[in-house]
């Protein structure tokens, strides 16, 4: 890809081939690369010429490079990032014999960030392509590798290289390819510490992922409780082990870190008000489906119930773990200054809708409630700071304030669709509990998501599992399916209701009988297999 | 400036016989020219050969000057092609370089020198792109060459090959006196290996060693009456020349094989084919094996005596020849019909009649061949298994490889982190959002991914420099407000007058964007005129904004595009400005690849001297990020990425800002401009602060530590 240094280290590989002794040839297509496109480079190393091949010396037939990879006869394939081994993969380079080395870190494309959900290329795809191509793999994350030991990103390719020369995939002594790296001469310390950890990693095989071990609930919820002010501690442990531990075992860890959250934003009475509206979807939830509605239900009201007014903003840009996490990941070190600035565009509504109803209907009066109020704070600076603390504080009447009643309203429709669709049928059940989760943006764009979620639950899937239950065979696997692919097309970006909403029209005109019926199914299932 | 040699690389060019050079092929093809004593060197950047325009920029100082050769970057192909008039009466040999599209900007120039003739020989270096994703495939080299008469090398892909075929380039224009190409495929270009050195060649007229006048001769003024005689030279004497001096210096490269069977081919494809040989068992590595094999290294003017003794013990003989027009295999028909050859000759009915030869191609169509038409006698039942399986398995590996996975997403080429051409998409797509669509006219630069999602700004490309003339018949016909782009080196090549001029003489309604980045960016950043400097690093002083005032532009505004919200207020007037012809926007702000590379070494200098020190960049609160990615969309930035989300109870990824992020801050003020949300912020990181800043932070910083416990 792109910017990785991918011409240095088919630089060094070259160099070092040619001071081992051997002919060489690379030919790079650097294009594009240099604007962050695919690129490959290839490189002819000519170890021996085998029995079958005498290499004459006369000019006339010496060996001929060739200039492409050949599919399924290249002998190492090294990638820098995932997604491009996986490329290399499926343009078919590789075979039985080769032997891969890869970075498993993601660099997303643009295509793959450009939907507002999804979109990404899985992993399994890639790994499905190493497990049937690749003959010996060594696969980490080299990125997380270089910056865990204060390396630059660029250091992946001399990690790579490391392996290279410690997996000794090659006939070429590690002294010689440090030689290539002094030679070619570009930031030759760096690389050659880089190029250590490569070697280290595969006489260690000191993995630098899956590293996370799984941690007894217990422990966690002393580390949470200890983020919480001192009075509300010790009720907020009893709350996560004894009231949680009513609940379904699947569904303990995910609860304690909601409860957490909610005691966080708010107090621990938002925290049992939430634990009771779970428990009225555990009562229509079912063991032999692992407690999954219910667990998804939980996940989505708490991140209902966590939205972010301007007093949460404020609460969580003034915070002390903000500044540090900042200080980590810029890189600021001792003796070094540094200003934030903040850039805030809420809606003037999103500001007085966090009064009383009464007042904010006075307020909405005089002001245009989309107007958007734009400013900058420098939130390192006293001004700035204070200004913040102010909206912070808010937080306590947050519970009557205007925005409440309307997020309250919001999550409680949101229950009784969940309740209500999972009544008719668990997994109808679970795709509405999972529509929380488009909920997405701040302002304008959250608001479209709100309708959006609305129309999903009360036009898409309602009307559609009633006409199912009447004109259907049974079951409600085409309101299921076109309930996907609406979710799908509402979350895909610009138009994507409007897409969704014709869609499901279209269904709604097929389901008066169940010969429309049965050609709906037959044409979605077609369309789902062929997406996926 | 591209991308810059190291001084050992370059010093390489100095090498004497004997010594070995290693590098690319750029390296490679400059010290062939310094061996065969050139004189002068001209050229415009384009795939693949602005590596050889950045070994002359790097080289000037070090090498070339000192041994008298004169290096001119060209404002454009034409004024390189003019270069070569030099050598139409005197006896000083010349190259320039330029891409196979630019062949037709040179076009005029051209075809003029090939019907001069020159005395000192001609080497024009073309960047032959034919299958490579850099460009369109414009232009051929070879149909080119055919009907301007010139000789036209096509080298073997190995470096030897290469070097020899430069120094053979300029011997056989001059034995013919006909101008040569030479074409650089994207491949051999950028391939690195070793040449053993010849010493160099100080040019016979040079700086150092003027001549009083320069000869003249009426008799080559292509006009007539002079023309129809040079004509008839063109067409006999020159060629038939340059034919008896290939066949003189075996130019071309014959492998003897086996059975009677043959294969004719050129430059690059003779190494695939050699390869795809070896894969179906039929030859070595070298290409030696059961048949022979005529490698052309000049595929223009073909030698009709050397295609028929290469033919004349031949059953059956396969044209090997890469993409369409067919000529070679016409004229190897022709010959063969001439000599009354009973040789049955194969070519396109068999090989796809498109597209680059790859070995995913060669193999099954030289399988086909030997198999069905050479082994297709009882004896061959052996090795038609073979070959048969052999193409087969490759061709299954594909099969296999492809269907294992869903096509992964495509990575397409996109706007540098930081670059300065970005912002000015993102706010065309505001300005979308209340004044609809305009009809884009895009041109030839790297504002032209601005047409690649997520902006999808273009609705007509033809060539360089003639953006906004594409729009000429747009901006009368329709309803839709017309806005061109151009960027600065476009602009000093041909698009202020091809575009410019021709937009204000015909009182064109338009708005163009200029992008004056300061470089020949898409290229490698060589210098243009807006640079200040050239490529000997002389000043120049030209001024974009002067010259469109001078040529009677009546709006032209210089605009800073990362403040997006004063270039959307530009914009706007220029849009509806009443002015009749073309308002002009100058977008300026240096490429951030090169002001990235000031910055980096400037900042390590002051570093080192104690000098403070600021670094900017941005951030997400990924705590606050909503997962909605509409921040990504208008922005298109490869520095802002997805991370997974820190949230418990969410699914979607957030996102995040990488270290490549430059601190343009084109995200903040798009979050700002769209109302985004309150993840975004900016970080100003001061090292070696001045005293008095390091006492001014400290007092707030004090004071928030003090009163609300918080350690900023």
């Amino acid at each position: 890809m792109g910017g990785q240094g991918s011409a240095l280290l088919a630089d060094w590989l070259f160099n070092a081939a040619q001071q081992a002794g051997y002919t060489a040839q690379t030919v790079g297509l650097p294009g594009l690369s240099q604007r962050g496109g695919s690129t490959s480079y290839y490189i002819e190393v000519l170890l021996s010429t085998g029995p079958d091949l005498p290499v004459a010396r006369s000019d006339d037939d010496d060996v001929m490079f060739c200039h492409f990879p050949v599919p399924g006869e290249v002998d190492i394939i090294l990638a820098q990032e995932f997604l491009e081994l996986g490329r290399a993969l499926q343009r078919g380079f590789a075979s039985p014999s080769t032997a891969i080395i890869a970075s498993t870190h993601r660099v997303y494309s643009l295509a793959e960030k450009m939907p507002e959900s999804g979109g990404v290329a899985s992993d399994e795809d890639i790994r499905r392509l190493v497990a049937e191509l690749a003959g010996h793999f060594t696969g980490f994350d080299a990125l997380a590798l270089a910056r865990d030991n204060g390396l630059e990103e660029v250091t992946v390719n001399a990690i790579l290289l490391g392996v290279v020369s410690a997996s000794e995939v090659l006939p070429i002594g590690e002294g010689v390819y440090r030689e290539a790296i002094r030679r070619t001469g570009v930031a030759v310390d760096a690389n050659l510490s880089a190029f250590d950890l490569g070697c280290k990693y595969v006489t260690r095989k000191e993995t630098s992922e899956d590293r996370v071990t799984p941690r007894r609930r217990d422990d966690r919820i002393q580390e949470l409780s200890a983020q919480l002010p001192a009075r509300t501690r010790r009720r907020f442990i009893s709350l996560a082990t004894s009231e949680v531990a009513e609940y379904a075992p699947q569904l303990q860890d995910t609860l304690v870190e909601a409860c957490y959250l909610l005691t966080d934003y708010q107090d621990l009475s938002y925290a049992s008000n939430f634990l009771s509206a779970v428990n009225v979807v555990c009562s229509v939830d079912s063991r032999d489906r692992g407690y999954e509605l219910s667990r998804l239900f939980a996940a989505g009201l708490a991140s209902l119930m966590c939205y972010e007014d301007v007093s949460q903003v404020a609460r969580f840009k003034t915070s002390q773990r903000r500044f540090v996490g900042i200080r980590k990941n810029m890189g600021i070190q001792k003796g070094q200054l540094y200003e934030v600035t903040d850039y805030f565009s809420p809606e003037a509504d999103e500001l007085f809708s966090m009064l009383p109803p009464l007042a904010h209907r006075a307020f909405s009066a005089v002001f245009r409630g989309h107007a958007v109020l734009r400013y900058r704070s420098r939130t390192t600076q006293l001004p700035g700071f204070l200004l913040l603390l102010m909206m912070t504080g808010m937080r306590r009447w947050r519970r009557r304030s205007r925005r409440y009643g309307r997020e309250a309203d919001m999550w409680r429709s949101f229950q009784e669709a969940v309740v209500e669709f999972a009544r008719l049928d668990y997994e109808l059940g679970c795709l509405a509990a999972r529509s929380a989760q488009m909920v997405k943006g701040y302002g304008a764009i959250r608001r479209r998501h709100i309708e959006a979620v609305r129309f999903f639950l009360e036009e898409m899937l309602r009307p559609l599992a009633y006409q199912e239950m009447a004109t259907g065979t049974g079951g409600f696997l085409l309101t299921i399916l076109v309930g996907q692919q609406a979710r799908g097309l509402i979350l895909g970006g610009e138009g994507g209701l409007e897409r969704a909403k014709g869609l499901v029209a279209g269904v709604l005109r097929d389901l008066h009988n169940e010969k429309g019926y049965k050609a709906a199914l037959r044409r979605l299932s077609t369309t789902t297999a062929a997406t996926k | 400036m591209g991308r810059n040699y190291p001084d050992d690389a370059i010093y390489q060019l100095n090498y004497g016989r004997g010594q070995v050079l290693r590098g690319d092929a750029f390296l490679i093809l400059a010290k062939a020219m310094l061996q065969s004593g050139v004189g002068y060197l001209g050229g415009y950047p384009g795939a693949p050969v602005s590596g050889l325009y950045d070994v002359m920029e790097d080289a000037y100082h070090p090498v070339l000057e000192p041994l008298g050769v004169v290096v001119d970057a060209s404002a454009n192909e034409a004024s390189a092609a003019a270069m070569l008039a030099a050598s139409v009466n005197n006896p000083i040999r010349g190259a320039i370089s330029m891409k196979v599209v630019g062949t037709n900007v040179a076009a005029d120039g051209l075809a003029h020198l090939s019907a001069s003739g020159v005395k000192g020989g001609v080497v024009v270096v073309v960047g032959e792109d034919y299958g490579m994703d850099s460009t369109a495939v414009a232009e051929r080299s070879l149909p080119y060459a055919f009907k301007s008469g010139l000789v036209c090398i096509d080298p073997v892909g190995d470096p030897a090959t290469l070097a020899l075929m430069v120094e053979e380039g300029f011997n056989i224009s001059e034995y013919s006196h006909a101008p040569a190409l030479y074409m650089l495929r994207t491949r051999t270009g950028n391939l690195t290996g070793s040449l053993t050195c010849k010493d160099n060649r100080a040019p016979v007229i040079s700086p150092r060693h003027p001549v009083e006048a320069m000869a003249s001769d009426t008799n080559f003024f292509p006009l007539p009456p002079y023309a129809f005689e040079q004509e008839r030279l063109k067409f006999t004497e020159r060629l038939d020349r340059a034919r008896e001096y290939i066949l003189k210096e075996h130019l071309n490269r014959l492998v003897p094989g086996r059975k009677p069977v043959g294969i004719i081919t050129h430059g690059l494809v003779y190494n695939t084919t050699c390869r795809s040989l070896h894969l179906l068992g039929e030859a070595e590595l070298s290409g030696k094996g059961t048949c022979s094999i005529l490698a052309l290294n000049v595929v223009h003017p073909l030698v009709p005596d050397e295609i028929t003794r290469f033919l004349r013990d031949k059953e059956q003989v396969l044209v090997v020849e890469e993409g369409s027009p067919n000529l070679l295999e016409e004229q190897v028909r022709s010959i063969a019909q001439q000599g009354g050859l009973s040789t049955k000759i194969y070519g396109k009915d068999i090989l796809p009649r498109h597209g680059e030869y790859t070995p995913q191609l060669l193999v099954p169509g030289l399988g086909h061949f030997l198999a069905d038409k050479v082994y297709s006698v009882p004896e061959g039942e052996q090795a038609r298994y073979r070959v048969n399986k052999r193409s087969a398995a490759l061709a299954g590996h594909l099969k296999k490889t492809a269907s294992l996975a869903a096509p992964l997403p495509i990575r397409s080429p996109q706007f540098c982190a930081g670059c300065p051409e970005r912002p000015v998409f993102s706010m065309l797509k505001l300005a979308e959002r209340d004044r609809g669509r305009p009809y884009y006219a895009a041109d030839s630069g790297c504002y032209a991914m601005g047409s690649l999602p997520p902006f999808s700004c273009n609705d007509s490309y033809t060539g360089m420099g003639m953006g906004l003339a594409t729009a000429a018949v747009a901006s009368r016909v329709s309803q839709q407000p017309v806005v061109a782009f151009m960027g600065d080196g476009t602009f000093w090549h041909s698009g202020m007058a091809t575009s410019v001029a021709n937009a204000v003489y015909n009182r064109q309604d338009a708005v163009l964007v200029i992008f004056e980045n300061g470089y020949t960016a898409m290229t490698g950043q060589q210098e243009n005129p807006s640079t200040g400097s050239n490529l000997r690093g002389e000043e120049v002083s030209s001024d974009i904004v002067k010259t469109l005032e001078c040529m009677g532009v009546k709006y032209v505004k210089v605009v800073d595009p990362y403040d997006v919200k004063s270039s959307l207020r530009a914009y706007q007037k220029a849009a509806e400005s009443a002015e009749k012809g073309p308002r002009v926007l100058v977008a300026r702000g240096e490429c951030a690849l090169e002001k990235g590379r000031h910055r980096r070494a400037e900042g390590r200098e002051r570093l080192d001297k104690g000098k403070p020190v600021v670094r900017e960049r941005l951030g997400v609160d990924a705590a606050l990020c909503r997962e909605d990615r509409n921040c990504v969309r208008p922005n298109g930035c490869p520095a802002l990425t997805l991370a997974p989300t820190p949230s418990p109870v969410r699914e979607d990824p957030v996102t995040a800002i990488t270290d490549a992020c430059t601190g343009c801050s084109l995200c903040g003020e798009m979050s700002h401009a769209l109302a985004l949300c309150p993840a975004f912020y900016g970080v100003k990181v001061a090292a070696n602060p001045r005293p008095w800043t390091r006492l001014w932070h400290g007092l707030h910083h004090a004071l928030i530590r003090s009163l609300f416990r918080v350690e900023v």
